[in-house]
């Protein structure tokens, strides 16, 4: 069976409908008139699960056409995510100005061409917009650091 | 009469210093995010948020709504220029406007999109004027089943009228729906799906789902594949449409505007099918029919007016009802949440300046436009210069600073990736982010006012179709579903949504 999108989106929701649906029976579910926090949780998964069960069978049998197969990009994903959680590890134990360097840094290695003296501007020049526009203009104080 | 002194108030608000800068800000940020493609409005409307808390809320309105519909001239300018839409909703003025361009007519193509939209505008602003307080005064007599089919409607609406199958979109929505209700409930006080983490309580902030869905998988996927935008200039001259263009073009925007107006009402329909529909009503009406698609004006003056008048009426059901009919304006709505407004029935009697300020402010940030787009097309079209390897980091650093200060939580953070994550993968897989939005944002509502209806029916649900005005809602919702079965009707809303890219 070809994996088309709409094949694996249905999967995704039929699974994500069964473990809403789950978690939900773990509290109390209530009547009709007098619903408890699991009541309408639990419908939702259900019906979740219901749209996806719908998705995978009409793909099974008349699989969608597609004008591309899916492509990963996984490089750009993986540096900009990981740019990202750089920032959100080292705002804190090496303040603001460090996290966007090394954030822009990661960011950057999805360039094909290195280009240093282009980075180096760009960092500065983020800094300076993120001081100014955040510190100085908005008066939001961010952790700075050895600075 | 009432309508003078509130119109009165509202420009007494919108031309303070503080709220024209704003606007100035917000319509100038438009224009520059219009012309560039691979940076939207409902990006850039996510990423700014965050700034926007620090502001006194007219202002952080003000300023978010000129972004919004600012947008919307930018991205015309390189329509016609370039024949490339900056903006989803330009992608109908390509048709003609490039030609028009081609003939050595692109002065008179802009200066006639600068005007319909401005017309529109203003048309669309006197809409809000009227059209708001009856609305809600309507509102007024919506009971919790009212407002649940009205929502229900709106999440069919914008599922129906997204990329891909109806089933998909709607299937997003209620996802959507199950991640908004992460948190405490409260009805019973007890927490759910917070799996133990503390800074959950409140639910997850909608700003990081926003920028985790929205802005982080657009980058990602700009970098998977080299952006080629080859920029030629052509020299615009003569920016003065003649006689003939405008004797030819005030019905296309008249009738653009109709378009436009109704459906920036509708929930789910937003500029970019209105600025569709308005090309197809002039391909039907205009004399000699055979003319668009060759320069004609028509084809420019419609869409265009019909795209700004979408804009400014998108904000009556989001305003007056506080139901979003789209992404971006869940997304303003959230932001008015933020600022301790509530959007509704009431918002009028409790924050008429803010209200009327708005609504001002949208008229002058018009005006502002047409100074901003028409002289200074020149400029804009070099910043189509501004290379993605520059911009992309800002957007990062905007968007984790932004992310920070919401709580200052690196948790938070942590949040965006996992979203960032989710989302990318909602996008390889065409799941639209759109619809899952809008329910993350409506999802709590829903449940509260279901709750109530059922409490006060005693469990019988009947009551959702026995009440005439519920019965409505969601009998249009069942017609919207009908009406994607059949098949010529599929094939228009997918000409419509390709046009999205």
């Amino acid at each position: 069976m070809r994996l088309t999108r709409d094949l694996l989106s249905g999967l995704f929701f039929a699974f994500f409908g069964v473990g809403l649906a789950l978690i939900a029976r773990q509290y109390p579910l209530g009547t009709a008139a007098q619903m408890g926090p699991g009541y309408f949780p639990f419908g939702l998964g259900v019906a979740i699960a219901l749209i996806g069960c719908v998705l995978v069978a009409r793909e099974a049998m008349k699989p969608s056409e597609e004008d591309e197969g899916i492509h990963w990009e996984i490089k750009p994903l993986a540096l900009i995510l990981a740019a990202i959680a750089a920032f959100g590890l080292l705002i804190e134990s090496a303040g603001v100005v460090l996290a966007l360097v090394v954030m822009t840094f990661i960011a950057r290695l999805c360039e094909p061409k290195w280009r240093p003296l282009d980075l180096a501007i760009l960092t500065v020049v983020l800094i300076a917009i993120a001081l100014g526009v955040f510190v100085y203009g908005l008066r939001i104080p961010l952790p700075m650091g050895p600075f | 009469m009432d309508l003078f002194s509130n119109l009165a108030l509202g420009f007494g608000t919108a031309l303070s210093l503080n709220n024209l800068l704003a606007c100035l800000a917000g319509v100038t940020l438009g224009t520059f995010i219009g012309i560039l493609p691979g940076v939207g409005p409902l990006v850039t409307i996510a990423v700014l948020l965050p700034l926007t808390y620090g502001l006194p809320p007219d202002a952080a309105i003000i300023m978010l709504s000129g972004i919004y519909y600012g947008a919307a001239y930018g991205g015309s300018t390189t329509a016609i220029l370039l024949n490339l839409p900056g903006e989803s909703s330009a992608a109908v003025t390509c048709i003609d406007g490039y030609q028009m361009a081609r003939q050595g007519r692109a002065g008179p193509a802009l200066a006639i999109a600068a005007i319909g939209s401005l017309v529109a505008g203003t048309i669309g602003t006197l809409l809000i004027a009227v059209l708001g307080p009856w609305l809600a005064n309507l509102a007024l007599q919506l009971g919790s089943a009212e407002y649940f089919s009205l929502m229900l409607m709106s999440i069919v609406a914008a599922a129906a009228l997204v990329h891909g199958s109806l089933l998909k979109g709607f299937g997003m929505a209620l996802v959507g729906i199950a991640f908004g209700l992460a948190g405490t409930d409260v009805n019973s006080g007890i927490m759910r799906f917070t799996f133990g983490v503390p800074d959950l309580a409140e639910g997850i902030d909608f700003v990081i789902v926003a920028m985790g869905l929205f802005a982080f998988p657009e980058i990602i996927s700009n970098l998977g594949q080299t952006l080629n935008r080859e920029v030629f200039t052509s020299k615009v001259h003569g920016l003065m449409p003649t006689k003939a263009d405008l004797k030819a073009s005030w019905k296309s925007i008249l009738r653009g505007t109709g378009v436009g107006s109704v459906f920036g009402i509708l929930p789910g329909a937003g500029q970019t099918v209105s600025s569709f529909a308005a090309y197809m009503v002039e391909k039907r009406v205009v004399r000699d029919p055979s003319r668009m698609g060759k320069g004609a004006i028509e084809g420019v003056a419609a869409p265009e007016a019909a795209n700004n008048a979408a804009a400014q009426t998108a904000f009556i059901p989001t305003l007056t009802l506080g139901i979003p009919g789209s992404a971006v304006m869940a997304l303003i709505l959230g932001a008015l949440v933020i600022q301790g407004i509530n959007p509704g029935p009431q918002v009028m009697v409790q924050h008429p300046a803010l209200f009327w300020g708005l609504i001002c402010s949208m008229w002058i940030g018009n005006v502002l436009l047409v100074a901003l787009n028409l002289p200074l097309v020149g400029l804009w079209v070099t910043l189509l210069k501004v290379p993605y390897r520059w911009l992309y980091p800002a957007i990062l650093m905007f968007s984790c600073i932004g992310i920070y200060t919401l709580a200052n939580s690196t948790l938070d953070i942590g949040f965006a990736v996992m979203f960032g994550l989710i989302g990318y993968v909602f996008l390889k897989l065409r799941c639209e982010p759109a619809p899952f939005i809008l329910g993350f944002i409506l999802g709590p509502l829903m449940e509260v006012n279901f709750r109530r209806t059922l409490l006060l029916s005693f469990g019988d649900p009947s009551v959702f179709v026995t009440r005439p005005i519920s019965a409505i809602f969601l009998t249009l919702a069942v017609l919207i579903v009908i009406s994607l079965i059949v098949p010529s009707v599929r094939r228009r809303k997918e000409e419509a949504v390709e046009a999205e890219g």
